[in-house]
């Protein structure tokens, strides 16, 4: 039989403690008399009996009661103080382990509290101390190689207690159905299934063997289970809210459909059937919850983690109940509705906005931290006609803008097909659209891509002429005079002719940008009478534009108007630009300059001489 | 030592009976385990480690000023007096480095415990000890020890026996951490003016480290604190700064006013990065008062800030969001501030202080703001030629100059016209260039030169100072068409500026095909020719610039001998002065532009002024031997002339010059002239 060293508490307690600490002398350390000892003297006092008096006192104050300590005698020291020296620091460690876990796990240290004996074993083969609990936790098994201090290693009676406790709970809840338990078995159910392993330790040790397969639909059920808990409680109650918070982050890792989480791709079909099919149940019945943290991250999860992973296939709904799309319109509403501001606030539904909506200025490119939103929704065909018709039943001319900006970061393709179900229900929002996508120099991607669209448009639609001529007169300002003039020429050539008055009128109508490129494109305009006088009459909105911007752009446009006139000895072109000139240097006095040369030059005999 | 080699003997002697611990090391057969025991060593006559605590205490009670009452449970120390001497000793030791480490690294905190700190207790207590560690389980730091201010007593609790009672700096980072609650709960949210002057210091000592306004501050009143302008401490220092002024505290008014100048910084980062916050503060929000009496302070102080405190300012008044947000020019960023007027008061001091170059590599005010140039410029291959308009620009820092100052003007007119009036009411050249090419530089997009180009025509009624702004136009880069354009109006409309006109647009023609010349002139011009005063301010513009651009600009000139005059007046005060300024060096460039002038008057066949050209030439060529004028002789005989006559006036393309010998061909090969496409401003239209 093994003989057992008994330090039992409260015998030693008895044996009387160290005092307290007790009041300095007044004189401060000079006055402590141990220089006045002989040196090799052993102290008049018992410092290690004190201290082992001292912690199985307060090791009997944290449980309750008193702890015995057996030890192997295979396992003692030969030497009587390192004995001592062991049980001191193993009850030491346990006191220290039974205060955290008094503060930072209730359940497990009432566990502790059962515990009456602690029992240390000699295991010749083991590598590490390994502990259990027996006799209904009252007694802690420990089994140690020799030579180990503290007997009783540090963590080793916190590992064994939380194992008990886990297994615990485990037998009282491994089973449950979530949705049929009391508020209060449910706090402790959401506890032991999100703040512990022992659901599904548990489980993996029955299924025995460990293959992805079982672990990944272990996953998902264990997931399962907690979306079943939120199905079945109220979402703003104080645990819904734990379990929203919860389920929001998991959502995070809905990367593929129908099966949720990257790391469960090899759980079976079933069971990641199940998973979607709560989900879908808890995000419907849930989202009239949702805060703007919580909308974030909707977001997050099921936009722009989705779209890391697998791109455009976010259209593809991950929850067939939830509506990822309108989700995001929602947030550009929000948007619109609280001012459209270009300078989103640094909270959770300025963030929302910032990655949905990426509000910019005019001329400005958005921002590459924006996020891929309206990029999904103009790729995706579904979504792009649900998009274009949510533009057009609320005539959200600022939506369209939003897509277009945003969602063509990266691929301009897109915006033409929006642009196209559009404009061919409500061409004015499309003549917006184009207006401004021509006129914002920052969005030349777009434009150049429009361009692409001139020779169907040209003969498919006449209305979009004027369009099509602005187009093409940026890319001819691009080439230069000469390669610009001849491209002008042979477009008239290619399309029956030079354009006629309604298109150029149309094609005035864009603005500033289009009468700054009239030059360009004035080889495929018919020489009329009524082109020189529209021509000059649009002339002012770009004098205008100059002075509003403080620029001088329109000099270069004049002196190209000139040159043209010149080339088509047209008189008549002069007499209308210089009338329309003076007309605005009269009512603009302080800006004669700007106009100057081309009122001095417009008459054929100020033309250059030919060369 | 002797009581541990006792028990050691006691203890191996069962195991095996070695020899005495005198004999020499024993020859022993395979297989015997030999244990040899041997004495300590003898013991000296007195007690070290006694000694060790009184010196140790003696030097704490220098740093602290006193001595502290230590206590330590008993159940902590070793068995045996000479233990626990050794760890008393190392406990006294420790408290000293402690405390000599805060008075370093903590002089308010060290100060703090010099007060609070009279006794120290260690006590043994396990569980007490792993609760006050328990932080460290969730990754924050425990500390045994704490600090108990009524009793001044710090309480150290070990969870088990150590050689090193006290570890890693508990006893500082507790003072520390003591002092800080203290402060905190001293200062945090009492204004000043409600302390004793004697605590002012310690106000704005707290306040100096930019801590974050308390949370529940920040929950109450969102505009309490953006980003990090509070606006408690902002009003705070403002105030400390008025009293400690007013009651003579000059340390401690500069300490106040040392930070309120660091506050343009604070500031600057809410417009810039609390955007919305800042914009949407109401009038009366705690930020907009803060801001508002922030402003005031700054008006008040303005003329009496040094120029470190105003370089300091110039930084963040100027600074423009360079992220693709809005520009930090907006009518809310720094309500009151005339930015203007402040920049034209270091203008001021700059020009009265005739000009100083920056003492700190470009780093001063004037760089910061202004952005003045060298008194020289450098030509681009390394020498130094007077600051000219040859669109090269040496910064008089160290080349580094920053343009938000311009490009916060470039944004409104109304500030385009303040500063080209202060151009011109200040008639100093080396601040209207640095405008011209400050503004110049901060609009370097199309768009930008299209600005530009309306910023100069403020000039066009000055000609002096549109002469010296115009010298910062960098052609090469301004659209063709649009600078065309300007010089055709300013040469119809300013005949004051006619000359230099005559010089851009002679950049441009040098590049023309000849086919070209006569329309594009004809176009220029508008029948109008730049007569001789035109042409002697010509050769005045450019210099050496001018004169090698005489062939191309020779069609403006009104044909009448006197153009011949002026030009060989140019040629030898060119050669008179030399590219160095010495005389040297102009050589080559001007005698083969009098060779090309040669050939032109005998393309019009102008008889009188080719033999004029000659007989300058003739005169040079004995004055000046080696410098080429045998190429204008050569250009100008007679029978030269006359084949140049019966080509009917082509224009010759200037040829570039011939390169003058390398003293050192091998180690410096001279480089093949440059083509026409490859000078300045090549490529241009040619309509």
């Amino acid at each position: 039989m093994v003989k057992r060293i008994l330090a039992v508490a409260a015998l030693v307690a008895a044996c009387g403690g160290a005092e307290p600490a007790t009041k300095a002398p007044a004189a401060g350390i000079r006055d402590v008399v141990v220089m006045r000892t002989g040196a090799s003297t052993p102290l008049p006092f018992d410092a290690r009996g004190g201290r082992l008096t001292r912690v199985t006192q307060e090791v009997t104050a944290l449980l309750g009661h008193p702890v015995v300590l057996e030890l192997d005698t295979a396992l003692s020291p030969e030497i009587a103080s390192s004995l001592e020296e062991t049980v001191l620091a193993s009850f030491e460690g346990l006191a220290g382990e039974l205060a955290v876990l008094r503060t930072h796990a209730p359940g497990v240290f009432a566990e502790a509290k059962k515990l009456e004996r602690v029992l240390c074993t000699y295991d010749a083969v083991a590598k590490e101390s390994r502990a259990a609990l027996a006799d209904g936790g009252r007694v802690l098994e420990v089994r140690s190689p020799p030579d180990r201090f503290p007997l009783l290693e540090r963590g080793v009676a916190t590992e064994a207690l939380v194992t008990a406790y886990e297994g615990a709970l485990d037998d009282r809840f491994g089973d449950a159905d979530p949705s049929r338990l009391s508020t209060t078995e449910a706090e402790a159910w959401f506890a032991y299934m999100t703040k512990t392993r022992a659901w599904l330790a548990a489980r993996e040790r029955a299924a025995g063997e460990r293959s992805a397969r079982t672990t990944d639909t272990l996953r998902i059920e264990h997931l399962a289970r907690i979306v079943a808990l939120g199905n079945a409680i109220d979402p703003r109650s104080a645990l819904g809210k734990k379990v929203k918070a919860h389920l929001l982050r998991e959502l995070e890792l809905a990367d593929r459909t129908p099966r949720l989480g990257r790391w469960a791709d090899h759980a079976d079909e079933a069971t990641s059937a199940k998973l979607v099919k709560g989900y879908d149940e808890w995000l419907v019945r849930t989202t009239a919850s949702f805060d703007d943290e919580d909308r974030l991250a909707v977001y997050r999860g099921l936009v722009e983690k989705r779209f890391q992973s697998c791109g455009t296939c976010v259209a593809t709904p991950a929850f067939p109940s939830f509506d990822v799309l309108a989700f995001g319109l929602a947030v550009h509403e929000d948007w619109a509705r609280a001012g459209a501001t270009t300078e989103p606030p640094k909270t959770a539904r300025g963030e929302l906005w910032h990655q949905i909506v990426c509000p910019r200025l005019r001329g400005r490119s958005p921002s590459r931290s924006c996020g891929r939103f309206f990029e999904v929704a103009l790729a995706d065909p579904g979504w792009r006609a649900k998009l274009a018709n949510a533009i057009l039943d609320r005539r959200d001319a600022r939506l369209l803008e939003s897509a277009l900006t945003t969602g063509t970061i990266r691929s301009t393709k897109p915006a033409i097909a929006l642009l196209e179900a559009v404009g061919g229900s409500n061409p004015t929002m499309f003549r917006q659209a184009t207006t401004w996508l021509v006129e914002d120099e920052s969005q030349s991607g777009i434009a150049s891509a429009l361009e692409g669209m001139s020779g169907a448009w040209w003969r498919e639609q006449p209305s979009r002429r004027g369009l099509v001529l602005l187009l093409q007169a940026r890319h001819w300002e691009s080439l230069g005079p000469h390669y610009g003039d001849s491209a002008a020429t042979r477009f008239a050539a290619e399309h029956g002719g030079p354009a006629s008055d309604d298109v150029l009128a149309d094609f005035l109508a864009f603005g500033p940008r289009a009468v700054e490129l009239a030059p360009a494109a004035w080889k495929a305009l018919a020489r009329t009478a009524s082109r020189d006088a529209r021509v000059a009459a649009a002339l002012p909105a770009l004098l205008e534009r100059d002075r509003a911007e403080h620029t001088t752009r329109a000099t270069v446009t004049l002196a190209r108007l000139r040159k043209a006139f010149c080339e088509e000895q047209d008189a008549a072109g002069f007499a209308a630009l210089r009338a329309e000139l003076t007309r605005w240097a009269k009512a603009r006095p302080d800006d004669a300059a700007s106009v100057s040369n081309a009122i001095a030059d417009a008459s054929l005999a100020k033309c250059p001489p030919s060369n | 030592m002797r009581v541990l080699s006792v028990v050691l003997a006691l203890a191996l002697g069962t195991v095996a009976c070695g020899p005495s611990p005198d004999a020499a090391p024993p020859v022993a057969p395979s297989g015997t385990l030999v244990v040899v025991l041997r004495e300590g060593a003898a013991r000296v006559p007195f007690q070290p480690k006694v000694a060790r605590i009184l010196r140790a205490n003696e030097q704490l009670t220098a740093i602290l000023g006193h001595s502290i009452q230590i206590e330590i449970d008993g159940s902590l120390l070793p068995q045996d007096h000479e233990g626990a001497q050794d760890v008393i000793a190392r406990l006294v030791e420790d408290v000293a480095r402690q405390m000599d480490a805060l008075r370093k690294e903590e002089p308010a905190a060290f100060a703090f415990a010099k007060e609070r700190f009279e006794r120290l207790v260690v006590r043994y207590a396990p569980t007490e000890a792993a609760e006050r560690q328990r932080a460290a389980w969730i990754g924050a730091r425990g500390n045994p020890a704490k600090l108990d201010v009524k009793t001044r007593t710090i309480d150290v609790v070990q969870g088990e026996a150590r050689w090193m009672p006290i570890s890693e700096y508990a006893l500082a980072r507790e003072l520390h951490r003591a002092h800080e609650a203290e402060s905190t709960a001293r200062y945090e949210r009492t204004p000043p003016e409600s302390l004793p002057a004697s605590e002012r210091a310690a106000w704005v000592s707290f306040h100096e480290h930019e801590r974050q306004a308390p949370k529940a501050v920040r929950d109450a009143d969102p505009y309490a604190s953006i980003g990090t302008f509070d606006a408690f401490r902002v009003r705070g220092m403002i105030t400390v700064h008025a009293l400690a002024t007013r009651e003579g505290d000059a340390k401690l008014a500069q300490r106040a006013r040392a930070y309120l100048v660091k506050t343009i910084d604070t500031l600057g980062r809410v417009y810039l990065n609390e955007r919305a916050a800042s914009v949407d503060a109401p009038p009366g929000s705690s930020f907009r008062q803060a801001e508002a009496a922030y402003l005031a302070w700054l008006r008040a102080e303005l003329p009496r800030m040094s120029h470190a405190e105003k370089t300091e300012l110039t930084t963040w008044i100027f600074a423009v969001d360079n992220q693709g947000r809005a520009p930090r020019d907006a009518p809310w960023i720094y309500p009151g501030i005339d930015r203007m007027a402040f920049v034209l008061g270091a203008v001021d001091e700059w020009i009265r202080g005739g000009h100083p170059a920056s003492a700190r590599g470009g780093d001063s005010l004037y760089e910061k703001s202004f952005c003045p140039l060298a008194a020289e410029a450098d030509d681009g291959e390394g020498r130094t030629v007077p600051l000219r308009r040859n669109g090269t620009a040496r910064l008089s820092g160290a080349g580094r100059c920053e343009t938000w100052f311009y490009r916060w003007v470039s944004t409104e007119p109304e500030r385009e016209a303040q500063l080209a009036d202060a151009v011109l009411a200040r008639k100093d050249a080396r601040f209207t260039a640095a405008v011209a090419h400050g503004m110049r530089s901060a609009t370097s997009s199309k768009e930008g030169a299209a600005r530009y180009v309306r910023f100069m025509r403020r000039f066009e009624g000055h000609a002096e100072s549109w002469r010296i702004a115009s010298g910062w136009v960098d052609y090469a880069e301004m659209p063709a068409d649009l600078l065309r354009e300007e010089l055709r109006r300013i040469w119809r409309t300013s005949p004051p500026l006619r000359s230099t006109a005559l010089l851009f647009f002679g950049r441009q023609a040098s590049h023309l095909y000849p086919e070209q010349v006569k329309a594009t002139w004809a176009d220029f011009l508008q029948g109008t020719r730049a007569d001789d005063s035109v042409v002697t301010a010509y050769f005045d513009e450019g210099e050496l610039e001018a004169f090698d651009l005489t062939p191309a600009v020779w069609p403006a000139f009104v044909n009448d001998a006197k153009r011949t005059t002026r030009v060989t007046k140019a040629a030898r005060a060119l050669l008179d002065r030399g590219r160095d300024g010495r005389g040297r060096g102009a050589e080559p460039s001007v005698t083969r532009t009098l060779a090309i002038v040669g050939g032109l008057l005998c393309a019009e066949h102008a008889t009188t002024e080719v033999a004029e050209l000659r007989a300058f030439a003739q005169g040079e060529l004995t004055a000046r031997p080696g410098a080429g004028f045998t190429d204008v002789l050569e250009a100008t005989e007679p029978n030269e002339c006359n084949r140049r006559a019966a080509e009917n006036g082509r224009l010759p393309r200037p040829r570039p010059a011939t390169p003058r010998p390398d003293p050192r061909p091998d180690l410096f090969p001279p480089k093949p002239p440059l083509m026409p496409n490859e000078l300045p401003g090549g490529g241009g239209s040619r309509w």
